[in-house]
């Protein structure tokens, strides 16, 4: 997997560099995450996913949320979660919507319906799931159920930082609907020195990107 | 169509247990105001191509629609649509389409769907709305107007579709087959009247009328069954993620075209032909539409009669906020081959130009402002003493509303 990206780890230059900018102490021993493209463009809505190679692994506390179905395409399209998560499928779309997954982690469908009349599908395993609708065949929307103790998804400059994370090795692995291979998330090892230190890891895709899925379509279109 | 389908259908829809948040009323009004130098209509029994006649500017009904669908248990869902075009029609109201459809939540990569009742093959790329409406013209390309006046699918159809999309592809491909009855007569407009542009879809207990040879204007049935022997059609669509569709379709209604039936007054009207189409879409919201379509039909004992047919058209349009442009430029041609009267061979070609402007100021209303240009040649309109060379346009307003129940 090494060959999809480089990594960068530079903390102490990092760290020097905060210091000088007076930035608050708080944010001196953080971790910070960022995704460009081949083009070394940022790649936003890059789900984050790290897990601890050494030492005790932090359980995952699941979470309680929602894939919304606005002008025939999910809101959020893409939602990351921690295994066991629970997450509603509300429609409010005027016309009608049938979800449905046949993704090994989670197999499900919720028969044709508008509003919110089904409870929220409970996602137990780790894994991609690819989401549809069966009515709208250019819907995907995608959940990614994660068993990593520290996750998120990149911001629009293409980062994602959090606290500091105990001293140790770590390994990143990366996710994107526009990666060629979507079974394969971009995997990266790093390693936090000391506490206290910033940590910094650039990821680069390597390979071009699939085109973007267009924006919505009026939500009286159909299929014809 | 036999009438027993069309009320099964309409009581399973209307009576069903399913739950009542799953049925869906819509109810669109699309009233017009129309200024047109077009020759007499082929509906008022001219050879003119368009829907509005020279003399008949002013206010219009462009149609009133009805429509339900929803679901039926967990894997079925119907659809029912009826709408009026003209109080001169048959019926003031009749439906369109009309069917049940199983679809279940695929289970895995492939998935097999059927549609029972009366529907559109897959063939139109500029039909994107709910019942078969058009959202970027009032008036359709030829080749569509073509559909929507004389084919439907009064049978079964049979989808199969890899739904690559939803298995880490960036491709989607599927294959389409079906038998169907009910539609002998198609053929008969196209090769008589030749192409025409406009919005009127044929209602399945109505007729269009038409211009006949020796016979002025008549109601031509065209969803009947003559000679007991069922048509197919068979088709392939590939996706490439949601910019890139591609369709192609093969249909023969196998008519037995020297089979006569004195109830309609007509022939079975042996047809056949290819269609291709393209549609592309920009992440800049341009959308480009080519399709292309060539076909044959014959009629009477030994196929006594033969025409050609073959229309294509480009469609460019291009969403800017509330508002969609869209310009294109049809290319049509009927010609006769062979006649039980030589000499009075039929030939019709022509081109259209359009242009259409449409804004949104709300949700549910559309207001489009359409120009429309058509040159034909048809050397038939010399038996109605006019120049076979015609040129003819229109300049529509359309207000079209659409009441739907749901929450937004």
């Amino acid at each position: 997997m090494y060959r999809f990206f480089d990594a960068v780890r530079k903390p102490a230059a990092i760290l020097a560099a905060i210091a000088a900018c007076g930035v608050p102490w708080a944010l001196a021993g953080e971790l910070s995450i960022r995704v460009v493209t081949k083009d070394g463009l940022p790649m936003a809505g890059a789900v984050v996913e790290i897990r601890n190679l050494t030492g005790q692994r932090r359980p995952v506390v699941p979470v309680d949320t929602r894939m919304d179905q606005v002008d025939l395409a999910f809101a959020p399209a893409v939602l990351v979660v921690p295994v066991g998560s629970h997450i509603a499928f509300p429609n409010s779309d005027v016309v009608s919507h049938q979800v449905y997954s046949f993704s090994p982690p989670k197999r499900f469908q919720l028969p044709l319906y508008r509003g919110k009349p089904y409870p929220p599908v409970t996602f137990d395993a780790p894994g991609i799931v690819t989401v549809g609708c069966n009515i709208h065949d250019n819907m995907l929307g995608y959940v990614l159920v994660t068993d990593a103790p520290y996750y998120g998804q990149t911001t629009q400059a293409g980062t994602w930082s959090s606290e500091a994370l105990p001293p140790g090795d770590y390994a990143v692995s990366i996710w994107h609907p526009r990666l060629r291979n979507l079974a394969k998330p971009m995997l990266q090892n790093f390693s936090v020195a000391a506490t206290g230190t910033r940590t910094e890891v650039l990821l680069r895709v390597s390979e071009p990107l699939r085109p973007e899925r267009l924006t919505a379509k009026r939500s009286g279109w159909d299929e014809y | 169509m036999p009438s027993n389908i069309a009320s099964r259908l309409l009581l399973a829809g209307l009576f069903t247990s399913a739950p009542l948040a799953a049925q869906q009323l819509e109810v669109t009004l699309d009233g017009r105001l129309v200024t047109s130098d077009s020759r007499t209509s082929f509906l008022d029994g001219g050879l003119g191509k368009l829907r509005a006649n020279a003399s008949s500017d002013g206010a219009e009904l462009g149609r009133l629609r009805f429509a339900m669908s929803g679901a039926l248990g967990e894997s079925f869902h119907y659809v029912l649509d009826a709408s009026a075009w003209s109080m001169n029609d048959t019926n003031p109201i009749d439906l369109t389409e009309a069917y049940l459809e199983w679809r279940p939540a695929p289970s895995g990569v492939w998935r097999s769907r059927v549609k029972a009742g009366a529907f559109y093959p897959a063939i139109s790329l500029e039909h994107r709305g709910t019942g078969w409406t058009n959202p970027y013209f009032l008036s359709s390309s030829a080749l569509n107007t073509w559909i929507g006046e004389e084919l439907r699918t009064i049978g079964l159809e049979y989808n199969l579709d890899w739904l690559g999309a939803q298995h880490n592809s960036q491709f989607d491909f599927g294959l389409t087959a079906a038998v169907f009855g009910w539609n002998d007569p198609a053929g008969v407009v196209v090769a008589l009247r030749g192409f025409a542009l406009h919005d009127r879809q044929t209602p399945l207990f109505g007729r269009l009328r038409t211009w006949v040879p020796g016979g002025g204007r008549q109601q031509r049935v065209l969803f009947d069954e003559i000679d007991g022997r069922p048509g197919y059609y068979v088709g392939a669509q590939a996706k490439y993620g949601d910019r890139v569709l591609v369709r192609a379709l093969h249909y023969d209604n196998r008519a037995d075209s020297a089979v006569f039936d004195a109830a309609i007054d007509d022939y079975a009207w042996e047809t056949n032909f290819d269609s291709v189409g393209l549609r592309l879409q920009s992440a800049n919201d341009w959308t480009v539409i080519a399709q292309w379509l060539s076909g044959e039909t014959f009629v009477g004992s030994s196929r006594h009669d033969a025409w050609y047919f073959d229309a294509q058209f480009l469609l460019l349009a291009k969403q800017l906020g509330k508002h969609r442009f869209a310009a294109r430029y049809d290319w049509f041609a009927t010609s006769q081959a062979r006649s039980i009267y030589p000499g009075l061979l039929g030939r019709d070609r022509g081109n259209a130009r359009s242009l259409a402007w449409t804004f949104e100021p709300l949700a549910r209303l559309e207001v489009t402002a359409e120009y429309l240009r058509v040159d034909s040649n048809y050397n038939w309109r010399r038996w109605l003493g006019e120049a076979p060379q015609a040129t003819e346009s229109s300049l529509q307003i359309g207000v079209r509303y659409t009441f739907k129940t749901g929450r937004r």
